[in-house]
């Protein structure tokens, strides 16, 4: 049979295609996913307009929609680390609330967009509200819905108040209650559907990267553990891992994610230690490498950037790794031997970005 | 009514409050084809990739269209100083409405499809 092209919802088609190839019966026998339509080539920009990383951490917020916060801690902590910049403990503290909440607000899209491609509305209005109700908790934070500003070189761009933190904790309470009732949920509805669909095997080797994707498969690796930043290194948590690597077991890695995200986020706001948000100089110190990289596990793995700064602190080489670079070749593989009818479903399983992947 | 989302290059987010205000406003569908659309959104910067996409895209006449967010109104941020405001493409009209923001809330794109539809957002 020719290759033909699977319409997937949201991604409209000048964002990126699947292009199958299947049997008489209907069953995948090749696919791929082609998506270099949103290349923005941010990468470049940065280093032709916004060589100055103040202004640079705004163009490369918007290389995601759905994890800038991600990109903008990874890039502010790169050139922190290139500059031999110290961030207080209170930034490091509420970058660490605002990349947990932002892995809740990912997941909750993420796992609606299966409900979606299942047919599941009633469940996809459900992870809809968790969606709706950490964006409410990130509105209080940072008195933004999507793309936060929160973080900046050397700090963060503004303080919260203690009375948004205060009224944040009843709030995550509610959250985590629904999203405990949803696993439930998921399960009725939509695990024996899911189970044994789409699988991607390690075949005994490691898989490539980081990320739920990858936990899913019988990988334990998470960037927050393996080389911890910000307050991992004290911060409580678990890495939800399984074994199978089919569609159901991304699923479950998200949802225990969306728990582990909820307790973080509790433990945090607990105890946001007072003081500076902004390092005092953000200016190269003495015998700075000017030179760094720095990975964190964005909601969907690691997220690297790599920065060279000149010695005034202009941007001389900037490069991005996304994880859906990852993810794209577990997609292209988990698809061969599913129903064409429920490629869909596969493809949304990986939660792949292709804003984060074409954008750089 | 059939809203048709031009994605020319977004970051997502703009999608992401669409993907809300379908929740606001269930009386919406997404759809993909040119001829079924009632209402056209238009999100993101042109890349170069989508310029070619961007000129197929062929509405019928009288169809409003929306330029959601500061990337899909002027390119935003990935407006380099040297003067690139052309490469917006006006896909073959203007803009009957734009909504600002970075990304605009999908309260505020609800309140503008209601006032360039009168109501028929409902």
């Amino acid at each position: 049979m020719s290759p033909r092209e699977v319409t997937l919802r949201f991604e409209v088609p000048e964002v990126y295609r699947l292009v199958v190839q299947a049997d008489g019966d209907g069953v995948i026998r090749e696919a791929r996913v082609v998506g270099e339509f949103v290349s923005r080539q941010i990468g470049t920009l940065v280093k032709t307009h916004y060589a100055d990383p103040h202004k640079a951490i705004y163009v490369v917020e918007r290389l995601c929609g759905a994890c800038s916060h991600a990109h903008t801690l990874a890039f502010a902590s790169a050139v922190e680390k290139a500059l031999g910049i110290e961030v207080p403990l209170r930034a490091l503290a509420i970058r660490t609330l605002g990349a947990e909440l932002e892995r809740i607000q990912s997941h909750a899209f993420s796992l609606s967009e299966i409900a979606t491609a299942a047919g599941c509305h009633e469940l996809e209005r459900s992870l809809w509200g968790v969606w709706q109700g950490v964006t409410a908790i990130l509105v209080e934070v940072s008195e933004s819905r999507v793309h936060y500003g929160l973080n900046g070189i050397g700090g963060l761009t503004r303080d919260v108040p203690p009375a948004a933190l205060r009224k944040a904790r009843p709030m995550l309470a509610t959250l985590q209650a629904s999203i405990q009732a949803l696993r439930g949920e998921f399960d009725r509805t939509l695990g024996e559907r899911l189970a044994g669909l789409g699988v991607w095997s390690s075949q005994g080797e490691e898989l490539p990267g980081t990320g739920p994707n990858q936990r899913a498969s019988g990988s334990r690796r998470d960037v927050r553990k393996d080389r911890p930043y910000l307050l991992y290194a004290e911060l409580p948590f678990d890495v939800p891992a399984r074994e199978e690597g089919d569609s159901l077991a991304r699923v479950s890695v998200r949802l225990e994610e969306l728990l582990q995200s909820c307790t973080m986020a509790e433990e945090i706001l607990k105890s946001i230690p007072a003081g500076a948000i902004q390092a005092e100089n953000v200016d190269a110190a003495p015998g700075a490498t000017l030179t760094a990289a720095m990975s964190v596990e964005a909601p969907r793995g690691e997220d690297r950037h790599t920065v060279a700064l000149s010695r005034e602190g202009e941007i001389r080489a900037f490069t991005i790794r996304v994880p859906t670079e990852d993810s794209i070749v577990g997609v292209a593989a988990a698809l061969v031997g599913v129903p064409e009818a429920d490629a869909r479903l596969v493809v949304s399983s990986f939660d792949l970005c292709m804003s984060c992947f074409g954008g750089t | 009514m059939n809203v048709r989302v031009v994605n020319l290059g977004s970051c997502n987010g703009c999608e992401l409050e669409l993907l809300d205000l379908l929740h606001l406003e269930p009386g919406l569908r997404l759809c993909d084809r040119d001829d079924e659309a009632e209402v056209v959104l238009v999100t993101g910067v042109l890349t170069e990739a989508n310029r070619a996409r961007a000129e197929r895209v062929k509405l019928r006449p009288g169809v409003p269209v929306l330029r959601i967010g500061s990337c899909g109104i002027s390119q935003g941020l990935f407006l380099p100083p040297d003067g690139a405001l052309d490469r917006v493409p006006d896909l073959g009209r203007s803009a009957a409405c734009v909504v600002v923001g970075c990304p605009p809330a999908s309260s505020e794109i609800a309140a503008a499809l209601r006032s360039l539809c009168g109501g028929g957002a409902e």
